[in-house]
């Protein structure tokens, strides 16, 4: 098909087959806060979370789509990812007033406040992100 | 301020309370017509008590923090 070119396809665009979990506003609702019923912020989560809001067009979004897919698998049991496709879910890049793509909205475990951060960035210092918010793991650098 | 009056429901409380006061000064001219002053305020500032006492809420937005 590729004149006999191996491995994966190009990625001109990114597609819905990716192993991270995408969100609609239904499974928003249930997995993650259901903004329609209750007013005050609670995550029901057992892991904390990540969601990447993102859109087909999108460059950085190219770019961050598969460090989240490969953070998602790393880090399976300790962080959940998800994405949201705000072509498709506009209610849900309207409720958290989504401005830019990609934008990353990071979830802590219970009612603490969920963190956004607009851009894309590098998976280190995602992860880093992840590990001092989320997982609350000390850095601890070297002189 | 907690808020409890969304962007559309803001834009129609502004456009519907400026009209209701122009009443004041043309048709029926009379004083009533400053009472659009209420769905004007609540619309500058988002809140209406009475949907807070009844429980609505049409702002749906959630704060989160920027880092």
């Amino acid at each position: 098909m590729f004149n006999g070119r191996t491995g994966p396809p190009p990625r001109f665009f990114i597609t819905e087959d990716t192993m991270t979990e995408a969100l609609t506003k239904e499974t928003f609702l249930a997995k993650v806060f259901d903004y329609e019923k209750n007013k005050e912020w609670k995550y029901d989560g057992e892991l904390p979370a990540v969601i990447d809001f993102w859109a087909p067009w999108c460059g950085p979004c190219r770019f961050l789509s598969p460090i989240i897919d490969e953070l998602s698998e790393e880090m399976k049991g300790q962080v959940n990812f998800y994405k949201v496709n705000t072509d498709e879910e506009q209610e849900l890049a309207s409720v958290f007033g989504i401005q830019s793509i990609p934008s990353l909205l990071f979830i802590p475990k219970g009612s603490k406040q969920p963190m956004m951060s607009m851009g894309a960035m590098p998976k280190g210092d995602l992860k880093k992100v992840i590990d001092e918010k989320l997982l609350e793991k000390k850095i601890i650098t070297l002189a | 301020m907690k808020t409890n009056v969304g962007s559309v429901e803001r834009a129609i409380r502004i456009v519907l309370g400026l009209f209701i006061i122009s009443l004041a000064f043309w048709g029926p001219e009379s004083p009533w017509a400053f009472l659009g002053v209420v769905p004007v305020l609540t619309g500058l500032v988002r809140y209406c008590p009475v949907w807070q006492l009844i429980g609505v809420n049409t702002d749906k937005k959630i704060e989160t923090t920027k880092i």
